[in-house]
């Protein structure tokens, strides 16, 4: 790749925090003009998308089970009837 | 103190993720997010309200864990539990199973910085202030860890041509 200024490495970097969100205004213009002159930017984006979904999804099932008898008691909640993920409960 | 007690309730099954992704037996996963709860209770008081109580429960649980493997004498990386099952469909539980896999394979140091900030968007900061390591470090590890799994998926096509 050539015509920008970032290392193969660097360049990941900065797709990933585009990815997720964490680029300030002023980068995220920097990025989509670097784009605009650079196809290959494009590929390497759609490439890591993918990737970075995948990443974000992990372990997202856990999120949803019930919460652990035991855990709620440690807090005090067992008894409370709004207590989060109440359905499952054993 | 209620109010606090509800903000842990709400991290409760992030705290369980990250237990679960580094420790993989659900049960001693779930065990370590208790003793870690037991610990935030306790020092409660000297929470600051407004402050950053995710990475203030990571951070316990963090030290929760390690302590716990150190007594234990068992890497955090032992595989006692196949992965989560992956709903959806087809081509979407492959793709889901292929980086859970990748994942697997990385080194806890590397794994940690991925669940703090690719799994739940922490700033770079507060993965920072949680793993006491500089900024620097975070990025780099993570960087890695984003080589790594691309490394690993690349040959895992290779092999299926």
């Amino acid at each position: 790749m050539a015509h920008h200024s970032f290392s193969q490495d660097s360049l990941d970097v900065a797709i990933s925090d585009y990815l997720a969100g964490r680029l300030s205004d002023a980068e995220n213009k920097r990025l989509e003009t670097m784009i605009a002159e650079n196809p290959e930017v494009r590929l390497r984006i759609d490439a890591l998308r993918e990737q970075e979904e995948a990443l974000q999804a992990l372990g997202a099932d856990i999120l949803d089970e019930p919460l652990p008898g035991h855990l709620l008691a440690a807090l005090g909640l067992d008894d409370e009837p709004g207590s989060h993920g109440n359905e499952g409960r054993r | 103190m209620e109010e606090k007690k509800r903000q842990i309730l709400e991290e409760l099954p992030r705290l369980r993720r990250y237990a679960r992704m580094l420790v993989r037996d659900s049960v001693r996963a779930d065990d370590l997010v208790q003793e870690c709860l037991v610990k935030a209770i306790a020092a409660l008081a000297s929470f600051q309200p407004g402050t950053n109580m995710r990475a203030w429960l990571f951070t316990i649980l963090r030290n929760t864990l390690y302590n716990e493997t150190k007594r234990a004498r068992r890497s955090v990386e032992q595989s006692e539990e196949p992965v989560s099952a992956v709903s959806g469909g087809q081509e979407e539980a492959l793709a889901m199973r292929d980086v859970q896999r990748a994942f697997d394979t990385l080194p806890a140091i590397q794994k940690e910085v991925v669940l703090l900030v690719a799994v739940e968007g922490m700033e770079y900061e507060d993965a920072a202030a949680v793993l006491g390591v500089p900024v620097g470090t975070v990025k780099s590890r993570l960087s890695r860890a984003r080589q790594d799994i691309r490394a690993f998926l690349d040959a895992d096509k290779q092999r299926d041509r």
